[in-house]
């Protein structure tokens, strides 16, 4: 059953991880995060876009709009050179609390 | 289901310009889930349907992020300074009032009516984030927190070569905005750290 409540700040940190790979649309973005967690973890669209457009608020990522194959409407986000920086803290913080994690329950 | 959506975007408490936005957005998460369905050999009305999940929510968290897009920098900067300057001049006129009390209240006002929408909530996300530059929250603060005393010094500058008055009195109440945006500031960046902390 995969779940669909990604720790507080956790779903900031797998968004600009999935950025630092290249830019991207939302549907994509959810979806490459859901096949790396091999059905372990579900993105609810009401926690994605707002951590999106959040994101492109504090100058993260930026968005531009591009077409998609049927000509609709399609905004794909990309990291800003401040996000890269963004990513790289917070993947090492997430990181730290994992490891923490692991040793303080056992792996 | 796209009439639906659009019913549903048009409801929303955000922004007119943000609203074609997010419709824009969600049609096309709502394709791609109904493309990948027809793809997979599923439902594509069903998977449309689940595309979006609980539509509560989604207007939650839409709803509570959205109004900020109204807010740039510049224009936070540019409230901020208006603030400073009827700060400022209330100060000026009402400070030795009621030992200040009634030009402190005021001035205060001042501030939290002037400020952008969601400030307090903008702060929050700017102070969580490192090393991303100053937002519209932190824009606005600052703009407040020094805004009047450059009008001060103006004042007195002015006051000292056109009437030759060289003597000035600072009453307490002009730090009163000053002191209170930066407890603002020291609270909500302990809190931040603590969020992170835990």
């Amino acid at each position: 059953m995969p779940r669909d409540v990604v720790p507080r700040g956790a779903l900031r940190a797998l968004v600009l991880a999935a950025l630092a790979e290249g830019a991207q649309h939302g549907y994509a973005l959810a979806r490459r995060l859901e096949e790396r967690a091999r059905g372990t973890l579900k993105i609810r669209e009401g926690s994605l876009y707002p951590a999106l457009h959040e994101l492109e608020l504090e100058g993260a990522i930026e968005a531009a709009w591009t077409r998609a194959p049927d000509g609709r409407r399609r905004r794909v986000y990309s990291l800003t050179r401040a996000g890269r920086r963004v990513a790289k803290t917070e993947r090492a913080e997430w990181l730290a609390v994992a490891d923490m994690l692991r040793a303080l329950l056992g792996a | 289901m796209s009439e639906e959506l659009a019913r549903f975007v048009a409801s929303l408490a955000i922004p007119e310009d943000r609203k074609a936005v997010v419709l824009a957005e969600l049609s096309d998460h709502v394709a791609c889930a109904r493309e990948s369905a027809a793809r997979d050999g599923r439902d594509p009305d069903a998977a449309a349907r689940a595309a979006l999940g609980d539509l509560a929510a989604l207007r939650r968290s839409l709803e509570a992020v959205e109004p900020a897009f109204r807010v740039s920098r510049w224009h936070a900067i540019a409230r901020g300074a208006v603030a400073s300057l009827v700060i400022a001049l209330l100060i000026d006129r009402l400070g030795s009032l009621w030992l200040g009390s009634i030009a402190v209240l005021a001035s205060l006002a001042v501030a939290v009516v002037a400020a952008p929408p969601r400030t307090r909530e903008l702060l929050r996300a700017e102070l969580r984030v490192k090393r991303v530059p100053i937002g519209p929250a932190l824009a606005y603060l600052f703009t407040v927190i020094s805004g009047p005393f450059v009008v001060w010094i103006a004042l007195i500058v002015e006051r000292g070569l056109v009437q030759g008055i060289t003597h000035c009195d600072v009453p307490w109440s002009a730090f009163a905005v000053n002191w209170a945006c930066w407890l603002l500031l020291i609270v909500e960046a302990i809190r931040a750290r603590v969020l992170q902390v835990a």
